[in-house]
Protein backbone atom coordinates (compact mmCIF):
# COMPACT_ATOMS: atom_id res chain seq x y z
CA UNK A 1 0.00 0.00 0.00
CA UNK A 2 2.66 2.52 0.49
CA UNK A 3 4.15 1.48 -2.38
CA UNK A 4 1.35 2.70 -4.09
CA UNK A 5 1.04 5.91 -2.12
CA UNK A 6 5.24 6.20 -2.85
CA UNK A 7 4.72 5.70 -6.51
CA UNK A 8 1.76 8.42 -6.38
CA UNK A 9 3.79 10.83 -4.42
CA UNK A 10 6.81 10.56 -6.63
CA UNK A 11 4.44 10.90 -9.84
CA UNK A 12 3.47 14.57 -8.23
CA UNK A 13 6.64 15.47 -6.74
CA UNK A 14 7.72 14.83 -10.36
CA UNK A 15 4.82 16.78 -12.48
CA UNK A 16 4.24 19.61 -10.34
CA UNK A 17 8.00 20.88 -10.86
CA UNK A 18 7.61 20.69 -14.32
CA UNK A 19 4.27 22.15 -14.19
CA UNK A 20 5.12 25.20 -12.54
CA UNK A 21 8.15 25.24 -14.96
CA UNK A 22 6.52 25.05 -17.96
CA UNK A 23 3.85 28.13 -16.79
CA UNK A 24 6.67 30.56 -15.89
CA UNK A 25 8.85 29.70 -19.38
CA UNK A 26 10.48 32.91 -20.49
CA UNK A 27 8.00 33.94 -23.75
CA UNK A 28 10.05 35.82 -26.17
CA UNK A 29 10.33 38.92 -25.32
CA UNK A 30 8.08 41.49 -27.39
CA UNK A 31 9.64 44.74 -28.65
CA UNK A 32 6.86 46.90 -26.84
CA UNK A 33 8.03 44.79 -23.35
CA UNK A 34 11.38 44.48 -23.08
CA UNK A 35 12.71 43.82 -19.49
CA UNK A 36 15.29 46.29 -18.54
CA UNK A 37 18.19 44.77 -15.96
CA UNK A 38 19.91 47.56 -14.04
CA UNK A 39 22.83 46.85 -11.61
CA UNK A 40 22.61 50.09 -9.54
CA UNK A 41 25.05 51.26 -6.48
CA UNK A 42 23.22 50.78 -3.40
CA UNK A 43 23.82 54.17 -2.45
CA UNK A 44 20.81 55.19 -5.11
CA UNK A 45 18.36 53.18 -3.24
CA UNK A 46 15.86 55.41 -2.84
CA UNK A 47 16.52 58.00 -5.56
CA UNK A 48 16.58 55.26 -8.54
CA UNK A 49 13.18 54.29 -8.02
CA UNK A 50 11.58 57.72 -8.82
CA UNK A 51 13.37 57.37 -11.81
CA UNK A 52 12.23 54.21 -12.59
CA UNK A 53 8.61 55.08 -12.45
CA UNK A 54 8.85 58.12 -14.66
CA UNK A 55 10.46 55.78 -17.63
CA UNK A 56 7.41 53.86 -17.01
CA UNK A 57 5.35 56.45 -17.31
CA UNK A 58 6.92 57.90 -20.31
CA UNK A 59 7.38 54.64 -21.80
CA UNK A 60 4.57 51.86 -20.56
CA UNK A 61 6.51 49.07 -22.87
CA UNK A 62 9.46 49.29 -20.94
CA UNK A 63 10.06 47.28 -17.25
CA UNK A 64 12.76 48.12 -15.70
CA UNK A 65 14.03 45.53 -13.13
CA UNK A 66 17.05 46.83 -10.45
CA UNK A 67 19.39 44.92 -8.06
CA UNK A 68 21.15 47.16 -5.46
CA UNK A 69 24.87 46.05 -4.46
CA UNK A 70 28.42 47.32 -4.29
CA UNK A 71 29.55 49.29 -7.29
CA UNK A 72 32.99 46.42 -7.10
CA UNK A 73 30.41 43.29 -6.34
CA UNK A 74 28.50 44.56 -9.50
CA UNK A 75 31.92 44.69 -11.69
CA UNK A 76 32.50 41.63 -10.55
CA UNK A 77 29.39 39.97 -11.53
CA UNK A 78 29.15 41.61 -14.80
CA UNK A 79 32.22 40.45 -15.65
CA UNK A 80 31.76 36.86 -15.32
CA UNK A 81 28.70 37.49 -17.72
CA UNK A 82 25.98 38.42 -15.21
CA UNK A 83 22.97 39.74 -17.78
CA UNK A 84 22.63 43.14 -16.65
CA UNK A 85 21.66 45.91 -19.18
CA UNK A 86 22.57 48.91 -17.42
CA UNK A 87 25.43 49.50 -14.82
CA UNK A 88 25.09 52.03 -12.39
CA UNK A 89 28.20 53.06 -10.11
CA UNK A 90 28.48 55.55 -7.18
CA UNK A 91 32.14 56.26 -9.17
CA UNK A 92 33.36 56.84 -12.08
CA UNK A 93 36.35 54.13 -12.32
CA UNK A 94 34.48 51.10 -11.88
CA UNK A 95 32.22 52.03 -15.07
CA UNK A 96 35.39 52.82 -16.82
CA UNK A 97 37.00 49.43 -16.43
CA UNK A 98 34.37 47.67 -17.22
CA UNK A 99 34.52 49.57 -20.72
CA UNK A 100 38.34 48.80 -20.60
CA UNK A 101 37.63 44.79 -19.91
CA UNK A 102 35.39 45.17 -23.08
CA UNK A 103 31.82 44.80 -21.49
CA UNK A 104 30.80 48.14 -21.44
CA UNK A 105 29.80 50.78 -24.20
CA UNK A 106 32.56 53.08 -24.27
CA UNK A 107 30.37 55.76 -26.04
CA UNK A 108 27.65 55.15 -23.32
CA UNK A 109 29.62 55.73 -20.35
CA UNK A 110 28.21 58.88 -18.59
CA UNK A 111 28.33 60.74 -15.02
CA UNK A 112 24.85 61.28 -13.54
CA UNK A 113 25.64 62.72 -9.89
CA UNK A 114 27.84 63.45 -7.69
CA UNK A 115 27.40 61.33 -4.00
CA UNK A 116 27.54 63.17 -1.23
CA UNK A 117 29.03 61.61 2.36
CA UNK A 118 27.25 62.12 5.66
CA UNK A 119 27.58 61.09 9.09
CA UNK A 120 24.94 59.44 10.65
CA UNK A 121 23.74 57.92 14.19
CA UNK A 122 20.30 57.18 15.89
CA UNK A 123 21.67 57.72 19.17
CA UNK A 124 22.86 61.34 20.66
CA UNK A 125 26.29 60.77 20.50
CA UNK A 126 27.29 64.44 20.00
CA UNK A 127 26.85 64.81 16.16
CA UNK A 128 25.61 68.28 16.30
CA UNK A 129 27.92 70.29 18.81
CA UNK A 130 30.85 68.48 18.45
CA UNK A 131 30.88 67.78 14.56
CA UNK A 132 33.68 65.17 13.59
CA UNK A 133 35.43 65.41 16.84
CA UNK A 134 32.25 62.96 18.55
CA UNK A 135 33.89 60.16 16.51
CA UNK A 136 36.58 60.25 19.22
CA UNK A 137 34.45 60.15 22.25
CA UNK A 138 33.56 56.78 24.28
CA UNK A 139 30.29 57.04 23.65
CA UNK A 140 31.07 55.90 20.55
CA UNK A 141 32.14 52.77 19.83
CA UNK A 142 31.38 51.37 16.33
CA UNK A 143 31.56 53.24 13.45
CA UNK A 144 30.04 51.42 10.14
CA UNK A 145 31.57 52.25 6.44
CA UNK A 146 30.67 50.40 3.73
CA UNK A 147 33.97 47.95 2.48
CA UNK A 148 36.37 50.55 0.86
CA UNK A 149 37.84 47.38 -1.19
CA UNK A 150 34.82 46.78 -3.47
CA UNK A 151 32.26 50.26 -2.31
CA UNK A 152 33.01 53.34 -3.45
CA UNK A 153 31.48 55.25 -0.24
CA UNK A 154 33.76 53.04 1.66
CA UNK A 155 36.75 54.28 -0.29
CA UNK A 156 35.31 57.54 0.66
CA UNK A 157 34.63 57.28 3.63
CA UNK A 158 37.96 56.36 4.55
CA UNK A 159 39.71 58.92 2.72
CA UNK A 160 37.23 61.41 4.40
CA UNK A 161 38.19 60.60 7.86
CA UNK A 162 41.78 60.68 7.14
CA UNK A 163 41.39 64.50 5.42
CA UNK A 164 39.50 65.21 8.85
CA UNK A 165 42.17 63.99 11.32
CA UNK A 166 40.42 61.41 12.65
CA UNK A 167 41.15 58.23 11.13
CA UNK A 168 44.29 57.35 13.67
CA UNK A 169 41.90 57.69 16.78
CA UNK A 170 38.98 56.30 15.20
CA UNK A 171 40.27 53.25 13.03
CA UNK A 172 39.73 50.64 15.84
CA UNK A 173 35.85 51.47 15.58
CA UNK A 174 35.38 50.57 12.30
CA UNK A 175 33.14 47.50 10.56
CA UNK A 176 32.47 47.19 7.33
CA UNK A 177 28.92 46.61 5.76
CA UNK A 178 29.18 44.99 2.31
CA UNK A 179 28.00 48.51 0.87
CA UNK A 180 26.66 51.26 1.68
CA UNK A 181 23.27 50.42 2.45
CA UNK A 182 24.30 47.73 4.67
CA UNK A 183 26.65 50.32 6.65
CA UNK A 184 23.43 52.31 7.31
CA UNK A 185 21.42 49.30 8.15
CA UNK A 186 23.86 48.63 10.86
CA UNK A 187 23.26 51.60 12.15
CA UNK A 188 19.64 51.59 12.21
CA UNK A 189 19.87 48.66 13.67
CA UNK A 190 21.98 49.85 16.80
CA UNK A 191 24.92 47.24 15.85
CA UNK A 192 26.79 50.58 14.95
CA UNK A 193 26.56 54.35 16.70
CA UNK A 194 27.27 56.00 13.81
CA UNK A 195 28.19 55.09 10.43
CA UNK A 196 29.92 56.88 7.27
CA UNK A 197 27.01 56.56 4.79
CA UNK A 198 25.56 58.12 1.40
CA UNK A 199 23.87 61.69 2.13
CA UNK A 200 20.82 60.27 0.14
CA UNK A 201 20.62 57.15 2.23
CA UNK A 202 19.93 59.14 5.54
CA UNK A 203 16.69 61.04 3.42
CA UNK A 204 14.68 57.93 3.53
CA UNK A 205 11.60 57.54 5.35
CA UNK A 206 13.00 55.20 7.69
CA UNK A 207 15.81 56.84 8.43
CA UNK A 208 14.21 60.10 9.96
CA UNK A 209 14.91 59.38 13.69
CA UNK A 210 18.73 60.34 13.23
CA UNK A 211 21.18 62.78 13.19
CA UNK A 212 22.62 63.44 10.32
CA UNK A 213 26.21 65.68 9.75
CA UNK A 214 27.11 66.02 6.09
CA UNK A 215 31.04 65.97 5.15
CA UNK A 216 32.70 68.46 3.63
CA UNK A 217 32.75 67.69 0.08
CA UNK A 218 36.59 68.46 -0.05
CA UNK A 219 37.57 65.94 2.43
CA UNK A 220 37.25 63.21 0.11
CA UNK A 221 37.65 62.63 -3.22
CA UNK A 222 34.85 63.14 -5.76
CA UNK A 223 31.88 60.36 -6.27
CA UNK A 224 31.51 60.75 -9.63
CA UNK A 225 28.74 58.52 -10.13
CA UNK A 226 28.79 56.67 -13.49
CA UNK A 227 27.10 54.68 -15.27
CA UNK A 228 27.45 52.73 -18.46
CA UNK A 229 25.47 50.58 -20.46
CA UNK A 230 26.20 46.80 -21.10
CA UNK A 231 25.09 45.89 -25.01
CA UNK A 232 23.78 42.64 -26.21
CA UNK A 233 20.57 41.93 -24.51
CA UNK A 234 16.86 42.94 -24.89
CA UNK A 235 16.89 45.69 -22.41
CA UNK A 236 19.21 47.42 -24.23
CA UNK A 237 17.02 49.88 -25.82
CA UNK A 238 15.11 50.89 -22.56
CA UNK A 239 18.60 51.08 -20.84
CA UNK A 240 19.42 53.87 -23.06
CA UNK A 241 16.12 55.33 -22.27
CA UNK A 242 16.55 55.25 -18.40
CA UNK A 243 20.40 56.96 -19.28
CA UNK A 244 18.91 59.69 -20.94
CA UNK A 245 16.31 60.17 -18.60
CA UNK A 246 19.00 60.12 -16.04
CA UNK A 247 20.98 62.99 -17.65
CA UNK A 248 17.23 65.11 -18.39
CA UNK A 249 16.82 67.98 -15.91
CA UNK A 250 13.30 65.50 -14.86
CA UNK A 251 15.82 62.89 -13.93
CA UNK A 252 18.65 65.21 -12.36
CA UNK A 253 15.63 66.81 -10.40
CA UNK A 254 14.69 63.57 -9.19
CA UNK A 255 18.33 62.96 -7.97
CA UNK A 256 19.04 66.33 -6.25
CA UNK A 257 15.38 65.63 -4.30
CA UNK A 258 17.73 62.35 -3.18
CA UNK A 259 20.44 64.68 -2.16
CA UNK A 260 22.60 64.04 -5.09
CA UNK A 261 24.72 67.27 -6.38
CA UNK A 262 24.29 67.15 -10.17
CA UNK A 263 27.13 65.99 -12.44
CA UNK A 264 28.42 69.39 -13.64
CA UNK A 265 28.06 71.36 -10.56
CA UNK A 266 30.98 73.27 -9.00
CA UNK A 267 32.54 71.69 -5.73
CA UNK A 268 31.94 75.81 -4.42
CA UNK A 269 28.12 75.26 -4.79
CA UNK A 270 28.16 71.90 -3.74
CA UNK A 271 28.81 72.22 -0.54
CA UNK A 272 25.12 72.09 1.44
CA UNK A 273 23.81 73.94 4.66
CA UNK A 274 24.33 70.65 6.70
CA UNK A 275 28.15 71.09 5.86
CA UNK A 276 30.66 71.35 8.88
CA UNK A 277 34.18 72.63 9.08
CA UNK A 278 37.00 70.39 8.86
CA UNK A 279 38.79 70.42 11.92
CA UNK B 1 5.58 40.49 0.41
CA UNK B 2 7.88 39.19 -2.49
CA UNK B 3 5.28 36.99 -4.30
CA UNK B 4 7.91 36.56 -7.02
CA UNK B 5 10.29 35.80 -5.04
CA UNK B 6 7.87 32.68 -3.28
CA UNK B 7 7.09 31.55 -6.47
CA UNK B 8 10.77 31.13 -7.69
CA UNK B 9 12.00 29.21 -4.51
CA UNK B 10 9.22 27.14 -4.50
CA UNK B 11 9.95 26.68 -7.64
CA UNK B 12 13.65 25.88 -7.13
CA UNK B 13 13.17 24.02 -3.93
CA UNK B 14 10.45 21.49 -6.05
CA UNK B 15 12.73 21.20 -9.43
CA UNK B 16 15.62 20.35 -6.74
CA UNK B 17 14.37 17.86 -4.79
CA UNK B 18 12.50 16.05 -7.48
CA UNK B 19 15.75 15.88 -9.75
CA UNK B 20 17.42 15.10 -5.84
CA UNK B 21 15.28 12.03 -5.57
CA UNK B 22 15.56 10.70 -9.19
CA UNK B 23 19.21 10.72 -8.95
CA UNK B 24 19.63 10.23 -5.02
CA UNK B 25 17.23 6.97 -4.26
CA UNK B 26 19.38 4.86 -7.23
CA UNK B 27 22.77 6.63 -6.20
CA UNK B 28 21.90 5.68 -2.18
CA UNK B 29 20.52 2.34 -3.26
CA UNK B 30 23.91 1.53 -4.91
CA UNK B 31 26.01 2.71 -1.95
CA UNK B 32 24.35 1.15 0.37
CA UNK B 33 23.83 -2.55 -0.96
CA UNK B 34 26.53 -2.71 -3.32
CA UNK B 35 29.51 -1.01 -1.50
CA UNK B 36 32.41 -0.98 -3.24
CA UNK B 37 35.59 -0.20 -1.83
CA UNK B 38 35.97 3.57 -3.24
CA UNK B 39 32.57 3.92 -1.83
CA UNK B 40 33.55 5.37 1.77
CA UNK B 41 35.19 7.98 -0.25
CA UNK B 42 32.65 8.63 -2.46
CA UNK B 43 30.14 9.09 0.63
CA UNK B 44 32.74 11.76 2.27
CA UNK B 45 32.97 14.00 -1.30
CA UNK B 46 29.25 13.68 -1.96
CA UNK B 47 28.73 14.76 2.18
CA UNK B 48 31.15 17.84 1.71
CA UNK B 49 28.84 20.41 0.70
CA UNK B 50 27.32 19.82 4.04
CA UNK B 51 30.19 21.25 5.57
CA UNK B 52 31.19 23.50 3.36
CA UNK B 53 31.26 27.08 3.47
CA UNK B 54 29.03 28.14 1.74
CA UNK B 55 30.99 30.84 -0.22
CA UNK B 56 33.54 28.07 -1.32
CA UNK B 57 30.93 25.78 -3.09
CA UNK B 58 29.76 29.46 -4.50
CA UNK B 59 33.20 30.57 -5.42
CA UNK B 60 34.28 26.86 -7.52
CA UNK B 61 30.89 26.85 -9.37
CA UNK B 62 31.55 30.64 -10.31
CA UNK B 63 34.42 29.19 -11.79
CA UNK B 64 33.14 26.34 -13.26
CA UNK B 65 30.21 28.28 -14.83
CA UNK B 66 32.26 30.75 -16.67
CA UNK B 67 31.81 31.51 -19.62
CA UNK B 68 35.11 30.33 -20.99
CA UNK B 69 34.93 27.59 -18.97
CA UNK B 70 34.16 23.96 -20.29
CA UNK B 71 30.72 23.39 -18.54
CA UNK B 72 29.95 27.13 -19.63
CA UNK B 73 30.91 26.71 -22.93
CA UNK B 74 28.95 23.40 -23.13
CA UNK B 75 25.82 24.93 -21.82
CA UNK B 76 25.60 27.67 -23.76
CA UNK B 77 26.48 25.45 -26.75
CA UNK B 78 23.58 23.36 -25.77
CA UNK B 79 21.20 25.70 -24.42
CA UNK B 80 21.99 28.95 -25.71
CA UNK B 81 22.54 30.36 -22.19
CA UNK B 82 24.37 31.24 -19.90
CA UNK B 83 24.92 29.12 -16.11
CA UNK B 84 25.99 32.26 -14.15
CA UNK B 85 23.40 34.17 -12.95
CA UNK B 86 20.79 32.37 -14.52
CA UNK B 87 18.15 30.11 -13.00
CA UNK B 88 19.64 27.32 -14.36
CA UNK B 89 22.64 27.92 -12.61
CA UNK B 90 21.06 28.23 -9.46
CA UNK B 91 19.38 24.77 -9.95
CA UNK B 92 22.56 23.29 -10.34
CA UNK B 93 24.00 24.53 -7.72
CA UNK B 94 21.19 24.13 -5.25
CA UNK B 95 21.09 20.44 -6.63
CA UNK B 96 25.02 19.98 -5.40
CA UNK B 97 23.81 22.09 -2.18
CA UNK B 98 21.80 20.07 -0.69
CA UNK B 99 22.69 16.61 -2.31
CA UNK B 100 24.11 15.29 1.18
CA UNK B 101 21.04 16.53 2.65
CA UNK B 102 18.37 14.33 0.75
CA UNK B 103 21.08 11.17 0.65
CA UNK B 104 22.05 10.77 4.05
CA UNK B 105 18.27 10.19 6.06
CA UNK B 106 17.69 7.96 2.51
CA UNK B 107 21.45 6.03 2.63
CA UNK B 108 20.66 5.66 6.61
CA UNK B 109 17.02 4.35 5.96
CA UNK B 110 18.34 1.54 3.61
CA UNK B 111 21.16 0.85 5.68
CA UNK B 112 18.71 0.19 8.62
CA UNK B 113 16.59 -2.33 6.98
CA UNK B 114 16.55 -6.10 7.86
CA UNK B 115 18.94 -7.68 5.34
CA UNK B 116 17.23 -11.12 5.87
CA UNK B 117 13.83 -9.57 3.99
CA UNK B 118 15.85 -8.58 1.26
CA UNK B 119 17.50 -12.75 1.22
CA UNK B 120 14.23 -13.86 1.28
CA UNK B 121 12.52 -11.91 -1.36
CA UNK B 122 16.07 -12.95 -3.55
CA UNK B 123 15.07 -16.65 -2.53
CA UNK B 124 11.58 -16.41 -3.65
CA UNK B 125 13.02 -15.37 -7.08
CA UNK B 126 12.48 -11.51 -7.31
CA UNK B 127 15.18 -9.44 -9.02
CA UNK B 128 17.06 -6.06 -7.41
CA UNK B 129 14.32 -3.82 -9.25
CA UNK B 130 11.66 -5.78 -7.95
CA UNK B 131 12.77 -6.39 -4.44
CA UNK B 132 13.95 -2.65 -4.47
CA UNK B 133 10.36 -1.27 -5.59
CA UNK B 134 8.35 -4.13 -3.36
CA UNK B 135 10.75 -4.51 -0.47
CA UNK B 136 13.24 -1.50 0.10
CA UNK B 137 11.60 1.48 -0.72
CA UNK B 138 7.94 0.23 1.12
CA UNK B 139 9.86 -0.29 4.43
CA UNK B 140 12.06 2.20 3.96
CA UNK B 141 9.83 5.74 2.72
CA UNK B 142 10.20 7.09 5.32
CA UNK B 143 13.95 8.14 5.20
CA UNK B 144 13.39 8.67 1.71
CA UNK B 145 10.76 11.39 2.37
CA UNK B 146 12.78 12.82 5.26
CA UNK B 147 15.39 13.49 2.63
CA UNK B 148 13.41 14.86 0.50
CA UNK B 149 12.05 16.96 2.66
CA UNK B 150 15.21 18.12 4.31
CA UNK B 151 16.35 18.76 0.72
CA UNK B 152 13.31 21.12 -0.03
CA UNK B 153 13.85 22.95 3.08
CA UNK B 154 17.55 23.61 2.86
CA UNK B 155 16.95 24.94 -0.84
CA UNK B 156 14.38 26.61 0.58
CA UNK B 157 16.75 28.53 3.07
CA UNK B 158 19.80 28.30 0.79
CA UNK B 159 21.18 31.51 1.07
CA UNK B 160 25.31 31.87 0.68
CA UNK B 161 25.85 29.88 -2.70
CA UNK B 162 22.54 31.89 -4.58
CA UNK B 163 24.09 34.97 -3.37
CA UNK B 164 27.12 34.24 -5.08
CA UNK B 165 26.00 32.22 -7.95
CA UNK B 166 22.39 34.06 -8.66
CA UNK B 167 22.88 37.75 -8.62
CA UNK B 168 19.62 39.08 -7.03
CA UNK B 169 18.02 38.95 -10.32
CA UNK B 170 14.23 39.96 -9.58
CA UNK B 171 12.05 36.96 -10.81
CA UNK B 172 15.43 34.98 -12.20
CA UNK B 173 17.25 34.21 -9.15
CA UNK B 174 16.31 36.47 -6.63
CA UNK B 175 14.86 33.61 -3.90
CA UNK B 176 13.01 34.37 -0.62
CA UNK B 177 15.89 34.57 1.32
CA UNK B 178 17.75 36.79 -0.90
CA UNK B 179 14.68 39.04 -1.11
CA UNK B 180 14.50 38.94 2.77
CA UNK B 181 18.36 40.57 2.67
CA UNK B 182 17.30 42.75 0.19
CA UNK B 183 14.66 43.98 2.24
CA UNK B 184 16.63 44.67 5.46
CA UNK B 185 19.02 46.22 2.96
CA UNK B 186 16.12 49.02 1.58
CA UNK B 187 15.18 49.29 5.46
CA UNK B 188 11.97 47.63 4.77
CA UNK B 189 11.77 45.89 8.53
CA UNK B 190 7.77 45.25 7.83
CA UNK B 191 8.74 43.27 4.35
CA UNK B 192 11.77 41.74 6.12
CA UNK B 193 9.67 40.42 8.88
CA UNK B 194 7.20 39.02 7.25
CA UNK B 195 9.37 37.25 4.76
CA UNK B 196 11.13 36.11 7.34
CA UNK B 197 8.13 34.92 9.38
CA UNK B 198 7.48 32.73 6.45
CA UNK B 199 10.41 31.14 5.86
CA UNK B 200 10.57 30.44 9.82
CA UNK B 201 6.99 28.77 8.96
CA UNK B 202 8.41 26.86 6.09
CA UNK B 203 10.95 25.29 7.97
CA UNK B 204 9.20 24.66 10.95
CA UNK B 205 6.46 22.49 8.54
CA UNK B 206 8.66 20.87 6.69
CA UNK B 207 10.84 19.49 9.92
CA UNK B 208 7.50 18.51 11.78
CA UNK B 209 5.91 16.67 8.28
CA UNK B 210 9.56 14.94 8.68
CA UNK B 211 9.60 13.39 12.32
CA UNK B 212 5.96 12.77 12.28
CA UNK B 213 6.28 10.59 9.30
CA UNK B 214 9.36 9.36 10.78
CA UNK B 215 7.61 8.32 13.84
CA UNK B 216 5.29 6.43 11.76
CA UNK B 217 7.87 4.59 10.03
CA UNK B 218 9.60 3.44 13.34
CA UNK B 219 6.24 1.91 14.29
Amino acid sequence: MFARVWRRLWILALVLPMVACGSTEPTASLPDHAIVRVVAASSLRFALPGVVTELRRREPGVDVEVSYTSSGHAVAQLRQGAPFDLFLSADHDFPQRLVDAGVGDRASLFTYARGRLALYSTENVGLATEGVTALRSERVARIAIANPEHAPYGHAAIAALHALGVYDAVEAKLVRGENVAQAANLVRSHAADVGVVAFSLTLAPTMDHGQVLELPVDAYPPLLQSGVVIPGHDGEAGARSLRALLLSARGQAILSRWGFISADAQPAEAAGPATTEAR
Amino acid sequence: MDWAALSLSLKLAGLTTACLLLLGVPLAAWLAFRPRRFSPLLEAMLALPMVLPPTVLGYYLLVAFAPDSWLGRGFEALVGSRLAFSFAGLWLGSMIYSLPFALAPTLAAFRGLDRTLLEAAATLGAGPLRTFFRVVLPSAWPGVLAGAVLAFAHTMGEFGVVLMIGGNLPSETRTLSISLYDQMQSLDYDGASHTALLLLAISFLALSVTHGFGRRGAR
